[in-house]
């Protein structure tokens, strides 16, 4: 059980009233439509599989890891996805530092429902060794900066690192083929993986109001809304998930209202995600092509004359 | 040699790798480490004289198909044709609802609920003094939840009833929508403990929990706008099926959990996992929430007959 903290962050009685009142006139603080999401940056690091997002001031970032590990007894030929959540109070005073708290458990717990129940990564090609070695991939997630809307930041912080993580290429060896020889990325090169779709979650608020509608909303917003819904929709028309845990009831057309959003939403955000993959593997494939150290042509005849003409 | 039995017990949780032909009743539980699919196919084709093909799993074909089984693949059966689910039940029949109140003495309310065969406790304490002066609201009531299963709830023992990921998520959730409900505005500084408690679960726990929870607070005389129902619906072999049970839930196919306000007709919480495109997921929609009504017009029948028994013991 969670409690508030008393350090929990409160938004004072005129800034709440502020934000109601300028949604009524479909104003948001940010000078953002209600149905306008931030400005999204993905950036990528040196490794393979780690992403940095920027959703308008919150800010995530992704790692993928994969190891060699034995399978579930019940699915044995079926690799093991698994997503960690870490939010230090770093991001927010509000988060407590170690024990994750109920957000960092819902946050997880979200995006591995979009991710694995909708089978947007494909677990079977995970498969070495039927029962006895499959590869586990872990996502690790760290909020560095709490904007609001953590959800979606995460998502798609995940999603690129999955989108950029190059596994080993590993071959069965030994007596009886049952050894697993893992081949380092020198000699052979890393495998990406199937990604199949890619489930994009999309946040809305909802305010006390039946009509206040808004997406993708910020600190501020998120404490003075009255609930919130995160919608999994992937760029073909699928909803992988829905989350709306509690908080303001609303009708139902408004909530298939919001899915008809998300789906319109989730197609421009794809598209962003794709782009800035290809940036980086072409980028990528560059930097595997200079094996030699630059070698500019440099005219020694054209220096010696200047060092003696000095 | 493979033995035609009836097989009552199912092994692990969400399973795809198990193939089971539901044939007039009986289930075939294919050995898992002694055959692979294909040998045991072969087998149950000499016996019975049915022709099984399997085909590449299902579940790894790109995304663009979400529900198109190749006729050729061994078909996981839910609904058979004449239209009847894997107990018995119709594709739009609930389980068999019972609502005790009053169950927990200690408790300021309390209340059991059974959907089937999922049976879950729910007590709740308050408005009480907040135990911990630092997470005091000065103007509103703080709701405190906590889910845990009981050990013995499920088939395997389970190893770590409460502090999972699982159980705090559901906390959260159950905790926010009862938030949404209870008027907390009229008690301010105070404090009120949900605790809900899975006793037997087969599918359906968290909507039985709301529901029980709905119960304990309405015996514990806890200002509410509204009760909150929920119930559960799912899609498999292209039938929107309500009230799935344990088997159904783990089939792999999307789960919907619905939970709605049933006079202000809103809805409260929602949740989906697994794939489905927008128009089924209406339906499907729609049909759970048909079933949190009916669960609602039976909660209000044991809320009326519970009333008249108070008014009957103090003699009114």
């Amino acid at each position: 059980m969670e409690g508030r903290l008393a350090n929990a962050w409160r938004l004072t009685a005129n800034d709440k009233s502020f934000i109601r009142t300028a949604l009524l006139s479909e104003i948001r603080i940010d000078g953002r439509k209600p149905y306008e999401y931030r400005k999204i940056v993905v950036k990528f690091g040196r490794e393979d599989g780690s992403s940095e997002v920027q959703l308008g001031q919150t800010r995530v970032m992704g790692i993928v890891t994969a190891q060699l590990v034995q399978p579930y007894r019940d699915r044995p030929k079926e690799g093991i996805l698994s997503i960690f959540t870490e939010v230090s109070p770093m991001a927010d005073p509000s988060f407590e530092p170690g024990h994750p708290g109920e957000l960092a458990v819902e946050l997880g717990r979200i995006i591995d429902r979009g991710l694995r129940e909708s089978k947007a990564v494909d677990t079977e090609s995970l498969c070495v060794l039927a029962g006895k070695f499959v590869w586990a991939i872990r996502i690790d997630l760290h909020i560095l900066d709490n904007g609001g809307n953590l959800v979606d930041a995460a998502n798609i912080a995940a999603l690129a690192a999955l989108l950029t993580f190059r596994r080993p290429e590993c071959s069965l060896g030994g007596e009886d083929g049952q050894e697993v020889i893992v081949h380092p990325p020198e000699i052979r090169e890393p495998l990406p993986l199937i990604v199949h779709h890619l489930p994009i979650a999309i946040t809305f608020g909802f305010f006390s109001n039946d009509s206040i509608l808004v997406i993708d909303p910020t600190h501020n917003e998120e404490a003075v809304m009255g609930g919130r819904m995160t919608t999994t929709v992937n760029a073909n028309g699928d909803i992988c998930a829905i989350q709306k845990a509690g908080g303001e009831g609303v009708p139902q057309r408004v909530i298939m209202q919001c899915l008809q959003l998300a789906t319109a939403k989730a197609a421009g955000i794809t598209k962003q995600i794709k782009e800035a993959v290809e940036v980086y593997n072409t980028e990528r494939a560059l930097r595997k092509i200079k094996r030699h150290p630059t070698s500019t042509g440099v005219n020694v005849k054209e220096r010696q004359d200047q060092s003696v003409g000095k | 040699m493979m033995q035609v039995r009836p097989n009552l017990d199912y092994e692990g949780p969400k399973s795809h790798q198990h193939h089971r032909a539901f044939v007039f009743g009986f289930e075939y539980g294919f050995l898992k480490e002694k055959l692979d699919q294909k040998e045991a196919a072969k087998r149950a084709n000499e016996q019975l004289g049915f022709v099984f093909d399997i085909g590449p799993n299902p579940w790894s074909k790109p995304a663009t198909s979400s529900f198109g089984c190749k006729p050729s693949l061994v078909k996981m059966e839910y609904v058979s044709p004449e239209g009847l689910r894997l107990d018995g039940r119709r594709p739009m029949e609930m389980r068999q609802i019972r609502a005790e109140i009053g169950t927990v003495a200690r408790a300021d309310g309390s209340a059991v609920f059974e959907m089937g065969n999922t049976k879950v406790i729910a007590a709740v304490y308050g408005p009480r003094e907040v135990q911990n002066r630092s997470q005091q609201i000065s103007d509103q009531a703080l709701v405190r939840c906590e889910y845990s299963m009981a050990n013995f709830s499920t088939g395997d023992r389970m190893r770590k009833p409460k502090g999972d990921r699982r159980s705090t998520e559901i906390s959260l959730v159950i905790r926010q929508t009862m938030e949404a409900c209870i008027l907390t505005h009229l008690m301010p500084r105070s404090q009120i403990d949900i605790f809900v408690q899975v006793l037997q679960a087969d599918g359906g726990t968290r909507s039985a929990c709301i529901n029980a929870a709905t119960l304990a607070l309405a015996d514990a005389g806890i200002p509410m706008r509204d009760i909150v129902t929920s119930c559960s619906a799912g899609y498999l072999n292209s039938t929107p099926l309500l009230d799935l049970n344990y088997i159904e839930d783990s089939a792999g196919g999307p789960d919907v959990t619905v939970g709605i306000l049933p006079k202000l007709d809103k809805v409260t919480l929602l949740q989906m996992d697994a794939k489905l495109p927008l128009d089924i997921f209406e339906n499907v929609m729609g049909l759970a929430t048909e079933g949190c009504k009916a669960v609602a017009n039976y909660i209000r029948e044991v809320l009326l007959e519970n009333t008249k028994q108070l008014e009957y013991r103090r003699g009114l």
